[in-house]
């Protein structure tokens, strides 16, 4: 069989030992500054929604973050592969900024408070918005990249 | 976070440093197969150390700033960045849109429609942005991999980087042009050549 023709379905290369090594004080800053922003915001939400400050919090950081994700990916896809930038602002600061193990801390407080069926209902709308917000941000990224929407007549005169 | 001192923000920027290096550091290894591995190990790591301390911070008398400091360290800092909810999502994304499912069902439900989810199109269709229908493809034009041309010209030329889970936005602009001008590229391969190649 040929080589793989689409991502995630074949062997995948290894990135190199130096061009990791150079990337690593990026992560480690970039995750330095998203941890800290993080907690930034809840500091700042603390007080908001009566009591349930650190969980409007989490989905703040979170959508925002997915959401930048996608618009940065969108991005990069246009201006070319920026390793250092993917490294710092991908891995590092977005990777950082959102939190996965706050939000299932979060949906067992719930389930603790209400029912596992409200926890686990939080849990995937959870997701299904982060999925929402990632789309989004490189939707934009492109739309922004092709000049608004004018592809959308594009596409679908060029296939009838 | 508790109290606003130095030492608190310190602690939780370093425990950010160690949680992001620790899952590039999963992301590098899991790259030989999965990158989502990466991901999902990160975050079950980040879940249960998160589950521990916190137990342990529930039972533990007044610990004093240096206890507090730590606790910052390990839950909101290394843990908080250990796992990751962005990269989730971009992976999600990036399976859910990967070639051998591409004309079929998603990944989890394996069916012999032939014809992608509703909730699959919709993801497709806002990633793409409004191109052609996603329609069923016809068997007839999907290789062995059940990849259909579509995917293929869209993903051949993009040299994704397999660590980006951004790939799920690698798609060539072209891919649409190069689907109508299909006929008069790629000659087909001799069957059996590569068998015979290898041995």
């Amino acid at each position: 069989m040929s080589a793989p023709l689409a991502p995630g379905t074949g062997p995948i290369p290894v990135p190199a030992a130096a061009g990791a090594l150079r990337e690593t004080p990026w992560v480690a800053f970039g995750g330095a500054l998203g941890a800290a922003s993080r907690s930034g915001v809840a500091s700042l939400l603390a007080g908001v929604g009566g009591g349930g400050g650190g969980l409007v919090a989490t989905q703040a950081v979170n959508l925002a973050g997915a959401f930048a994700l996608g618009l940065l990916l969108g991005t990069l896809e246009a201006i070319g592969p920026r390793p250092r930038l993917r490294a710092f602002l991908g891995i590092g600061v977005l990777g950082s900024f959102t939190t996965y193990s706050t939000l299932v801390a979060e949906a067992r407080a719930i389930a603790e408070a209400t029912s596992p069926g409200v926890a686990l209902a939080f849990l995937l709308a959870s997701v299904a918005l982060g999925l929402a917000a990632f789309v989004a941000g490189g939707t934009l990224a492109r739309r922004g990249r092709l000049g608004g929407g004018a592809s959308s007549a594009g596409g679908r005169e060029r296939r009838s | 976070m508790a109290g606003g001192d130095a030492m608190g923000w310190a602690a939780i920027a370093a425990g950010g440093a160690v949680g992001a290096l620790l899952r590039w550091s999963l992301l590098r290894l899991a790259s030989r197969f999965e990158p989502a591995v990466a991901t999902l190990t990160a975050n079950l790591i980040a879940c249960g150390v998160l589950g521990a301390a916190t137990a342990q911070a529930s039972t533990a008398s007044d610990a004093g700033a240096i206890g507090t400091a730590l606790a910052a360290f390990l839950t909101i800092g290394l843990c908080g960045s250990l796992s990751t909810f962005s990269t989730l999502c971009g992976d999600l994304i990036r399976q859910l849109r990967s070639g051998p499912r591409a004309a079929g069902s998603p990944p989890w439900r394996p069916t012999s429609s032939g014809g992608p989810s509703p909730s699959r199109s919709a993801l497709c269709w806002a990633a793409d942005g409004p191109g052609p229908d996603r329609a069923p493809v016809p068997q007839s034009r999907l290789d062995a991999r059940g990849t259909s041309r579509y995917t293929r010209a869209a993903f051949r030329s993009t040299a994704a980087d397999p660590r980006d889970p951004g790939a799920a936005f690698q798609v060539n602009p072209n891919a649409r042009i190069r689907r109508v001008e299909r006929g008069s590229t790629r000659p087909a391969r001799p069957s059996g050549a590569s068998h015979r190649a290898r041995t």
